[in-house]
């Protein structure tokens, strides 16, 4: 504060603010360059990134030209005051020049000029030739050489520079405020401002100078023309060459044009650094809006896969739920049913329907869905949609909207009718023959996609493979039952007729020892005769109930089974013991319980022929076996017994096992002296076996 | 030198740019002719004419400048017999008129190349007589420095230096406005043209070199001439204003130089011609301003002999 004060006393005021002024303008331009700089380094991608060299450089010279001005108006350092005035001229064309090229750069490259903008060059050439020629000729002129200099620099450089930088940043503050970008908008119109007051201030307030244009508002100090020598008439000055005055300029506004540029330095430096500033924010808002859009897409990109997998991982299992339900023969009702379910909930629709055709001319609705509930047609329900019978008719799958205009809603669904606007139709083809049609329908206006009559045709294909193989199990079921009734019908005629061609050699027999008189041979004769004819009849009552258990299998397995070993037990007078430990149904196909029952019946027909027991004892269990569940019968008795040995030779445990075996199934007799016999047959259920899930899903 | 003065440089250089450059476009039209056929030709941008009529407007606007009572301008049409500036006048209006004529039929009359081709030759034989008038003018007995045949040969070549290295500026400037108005169909690198701004540059070295030789041809003579107005002359020029005479010099070297340097370059590459407008138009500047100083040292080098 001292030394401030003796230097304030000793250099008056009036240079003291001319110092002040100079450091605070070397301190500006300093702080412009700078920013410019660091933002350079931080190398952000904003769009005055290109420019921020020769800005930085503006900067830094700028920043010396004021510092030098500080020095040269202290008198500080007076031994150097010959290279600070070298360096001075040095730099001041220097400053303008990158002044120039970057207010070139802020016009031409933040927004992108109009194609005639090419020939503005072609059109001032010849204006700027001139001035540049002019310029030169003033260097001969008798003045100090740093006149002409810091003059056409002005002219030349500073005051195109400053012009083009503030019509630069003009112009980008219109596309600023066109993007809605209000913050930069306004601090461009600042820039642009600060640089046009730069171009009036900087560019165009000249010293002092004995040649046009500086002579002319010089006019009271310059009477020479610099060329020829003479004294010229002073030319009055008039409107605004007073103003380009520097001494009209402190004399109006009481302070120095320093000041001015000044303000002019400042007002550039806050604009475009606050500019650099946002820009640099703009650019990480929208890289953040861009990493933030860019995550977004990525999220809906996978929740659309995770989506689209689930519904495929939905079909798979809905499809593949329907076809184990086909190879395990289960009942084709309820995989109808569960086919119109699945229709109903995978492909989002308010309706869904399955008519077969009946006696080629009738169709009739089978199976529904409305809703979300599934249910057979109660009474016979004719459907006569046109749109059905068109699709049956063509053999050709359609989906439809705007079913109203199309006449296509009566007839399509019960309730719905009127309110559904859009349908999908498949007629469903087995041998090229129309057997029916299976179809979905909504109330939403948007129609059914391609991919939705893809999905709706496979499971129309099932469906016929459904009701294909329910018609090929009841002819399997029936041809077995054919064959079993065959063979007991042999075994009857066979049996039968060897018995009574027995009978009859016997009465022969009888009536040769009658006529002998030999009544002793005669009553055993005839007690053999009593026992072969009771043989008989036990057969024949076996066969006739093993083919009414065969008949009687529509009753179910086990209530077959147990009415049977009612029956046997009934004939003879063997103790049956029947346990039942499976839970619910026996879980065989049709096929599995003919073996199982015809194996059942012969180990029992054993029993009764061989055994001599008097207690039979039937288990009917499931367990598992490695991986499968299977039916277990087990036949046990308290009789004489066998070697096991003689099992393999027998023709009915033969049977037996080739029974088992036809079925998947295992036979294993265990039987010694004495000890009785057990005969264990398992055979695979349906219902345990896993479901295969494709591996395409995982 | 006042505005008066000034106006002289304006117009003399500007209808000499005007000359030279229609008249190196009417050669570099015949040879795309005979190269390429009538098509190539008559695709020539009608641009460049545009520019030169105005060139030419300028200069004659200019030109009114000099006088102390531009408005009775036209009576100087009256001494066509006798004096070299109302035939410098007269041809020059002759020359703005073919021009405004060639550019007419160059952007409103398809077809017609028979006739355009006759009146762009015309049109360059009356820029050339407009030159050779100026330079007549200034062969006054009254003017030692002036009145030699060295000036209407300096003129010449000057014509062409200057028009040959402009046209190539315009050349370029047509190629990238038509490209940025439509990038589909207009190559941004033309062969053709590539062979032409070479042909120009060579064209422009050639009036460079001879406007070197006659500078210094007439150096020469005033140097022999002991009359004190030659040797006063001789003195301005290399005394007075020695620095602009070195200027103009190392302007014109430079211009030219930087120019072919940059056509070379651009040979070897595979740039767009557009790249090289920049060059073309520093160049030109650079030409252009050696031009306006060589023209300011023929007025500043004046001293009249007598009264």
């Amino acid at each position: 504060m001292y030394r401030g004060a003796s230097l304030y006393s000793r250099l008056g005021w009036r240079l003291f603010s001319m110092i002040i002024i100079y450091f605070i303008n070397g301190l500006a331009f300093g702080g412009l360059g700078l920013a410019a700089y660091l933002q350079l380094r931080h190398g952000a991608d904003i769009p005055l990134k290109k420019q921020l060299p020769w800005l930085a450089a503006f900067g830094f010279a700028g920043a010396s030209i004021g510092w030098i001005d500080m020095f040269l108006a202290s008198g500080a350092l007076e031994e150097y005051s010959r290279v600070f005035i070298l360096l001075r001229m040095l730099l001041q064309p220097l400053t303008g020049l990158l002044l120039l090229k970057f207010g070139w750069g802020v016009l031409k490259q933040l927004s992108p000029l109009p194609a005639w903008a090419t020939f503005i060059p072609g059109i001032l050439i010849v204006p700027i030739a001139y001035v540049i020629t002019y310029a030169f000729t003033t260097f001969v002129t008798p003045s100090p050489i740093a006149i002409p200099i810091d003059i056409w620099s002005r002219y030349l450089l500073y005051l195109p520079g400053s012009l083009l930088a503030g019509i630069g940043f003009l112009r980008q503050w219109k596309v600023q405020e066109r993007l809605g970008v209000t913050d930069v908008s306004r601090l461009m119109l600042g820039a642009g401002l600060a640089f046009l007051f730069e171009a009036f201030m900087v560019g165009l307030i000249v010293p002092a100078a004995p040649y046009s244009p500086a002579s002319y508002y010089n006019y009271d100090r310059v009477a020479t023309n610099a060329f020829a020598g003479e004294q010229a008439a002073p030319l009055a000055a008039f409107g605004l060459t007073a103003w380009l005055d520097y001494e009209r300029v402190l004399e109006i506004t009481r302070v120095p044009i320093q000041f001015w540029r000044l303000l002019s330095g400042l007002a550039v430096t806050f604009f475009v650094v606050r500019g650099l500033d946002v820009f640099d924010a703009l650019q990480k808002r929208q890289v953040q809006k861009l990493q933030d859009e860019r995550d977004q897409a990525q999220k809906s990109s996978i929740q659309a896969q995770t989506a689209a997998r689930q519904t495929a991982e939905s079909w798979t299992e809905a499809l593949v739920q329907i076809s184990r339900q086909i190879t395990q023969l289960e009942n084709v009702d309820s995989i109808l049913s569960y086919t119109v379910s699945s229709a109903s909930s995978l492909l989002h629709s308010d309706f869904v329907g399955l008519a077969i055709l009946e006696d080629q001319t009738s169709l009739v609705l089978k199976c529904y869905s409305q809703d979300g509930e599934t249910s057979f047609a109660r009474e016979r329900k004719i459907v006569d949609n046109p749109l059905i019978l068109q699709a049956m008719e063509r053999a050709q799958s359609l989906r439809t909207a705007d079913l109203e205009k199309a006449n296509g809603a009566k007839g399509l669904f019960f309730d719905l009718a009127g309110r559904a606007q859009t349908a999908a139709i498949v007629p469903l083809d087995l041998d090229s023959q129309p057997i029916g049609a299976i179809w979905i329908a909504k109330c939403d206006p948007a129609p059914y996609s391609e991919t939705d009559l893809v999905w709706l045709e496979c499971l129309a294909d099932q469906v016929v493979i459904t009701i294909q193989h329910g018609l090929m199990t009841s002819r399997l079921q029936s041809l077995s039952i054919v064959e079993e009734r065959a063979r007991i019908a042999r075994e009857m005629h066979d049996g039968l007729a060897q018995v009574l061609g027995y009978l009859n050699l016997q009465v022969q027999t009888l009536e040769a020892l009658h006529k002998k008189g030999r009544k002793q041979a005669f009553q055993e004769e005839l007690d053999q005769m009593r026992r072969a004819i009771k043989t008989a009849h036990a057969d024949v009552r076996e066969n006739i109930l093993t083919l009414r258990t065969t008949l009687a299998s529509q009753k179910g397995l086990i209530p077959a089974i147990e009415e049977y070993l009612q029956e046997f037990g009934i004939q003879t007078r063997i103790d049956i013991e029947f346990a039942n430990q499976m839970e619910g149904d026996v879980g065989l196909s049709s096929i599995a319980e003919v073996q199982l029952v015809c194996i059942m019946q012969e180990a029992l027909a054993n029993v009764r022929k061989h055994a001599q027991a008097g207690k039979v004892a039937i288990n009917l269990t499931d367990g598992f076996f490695g991986d499968a569940n299977y039916a277990c019968i087990e036949i046990a008795d308290d009789g004489v017994g066998f070697q096991e040995q003689e099992s393999e030779r027998s023709f009915g445990l033969q049977t037996m096992r080739e029974r088992a075996a036809s079925v998947h199934g295992e036979l294993e007799i265990s039987s010694s002296p004495g000890r009785g016999t057990c005969v264990s047959c398992r055979l695979p259920r349906l219902e345990d076996e896993k479901p295969v899930r494709s591996k395409v899903i995982s | 030198m006042n505005v008066r003065e000034w106006a002289l440089p304006v117009y003399t250089i500007l209808i000499q740019l005007a000359a030279g450059a229609l008249l190196s476009l009417w050669i570099y039209r015949a040879w795309l002719y005979f190269r390429e056929g009538s098509t190539k030709m008559g695709g020539l941008p009608r641009v460049p004419i545009l520019i030169i009529l105005f060139t030419t407007l300028i200069a004659t606007i200019g030109a009114h400048f000099h006088l102390s009572k531009p408005f009775f301008s036209l009576f100087a049409l009256l001494n066509f017999s006798t004096s070299w500036l109302s035939r410098e006048i007269v041809f020059t209006i002759l020359f703005f008129l073919s021009l405004a004529g060639l550019a007419y039929l160059a952007w409103f009359v398809e077809g017609r190349q028979t006739l355009k081709t006759a009146l762009g030759w015309l049109a360059a034989g009356l820029g050339l007589v407009t030159v050779y008038c100026m330079a007549r003018v200034y062969m006054l007995p009254s003017q030692i420095a002036w009145n030699t045949p060295v000036t209407i040969y300096s003129y010449f070549a000057e014509t062409l230096f200057l028009g040959a290295i402009s046209l190539s500026a315009i050349l370029l400037m047509d190629l990238s406005f038509s490209h940025q108005l439509e990038p589909q169909r207009i190559n941004p690198r033309d062969p053709l043209l590539i062979k032409g701004l070479t042909g120009l540059a060579l064209g422009s070295a050639v009036g460079f070199v001879f406007t070197l030789i006659f500078s210094l041809q007439h150096i020469q003579a005033l140097q022999a001439v002991e009359a004190p107005s030659a040797q006063t002359s001789l003195l301005l020029l290399l005394d007075l204003y020695g620095p602009l005479l070195i200027l103009q010099v190392a302007l014109g070297i430079l211009g030219l130089a930087w120019w072919l340097f940059n056509l070379w370059r651009h040979l070897g590459s595979r740039q767009a011609t557009t790249q090289l407008l920049a060059p073309a138009y520093t160049a030109s500047i650079m030409v252009l301003v050696a031009a306006i100083l060589g023209r300011f040292l023929f007025y500043a080098m004046h001293v009249r002999m007598g009264i």
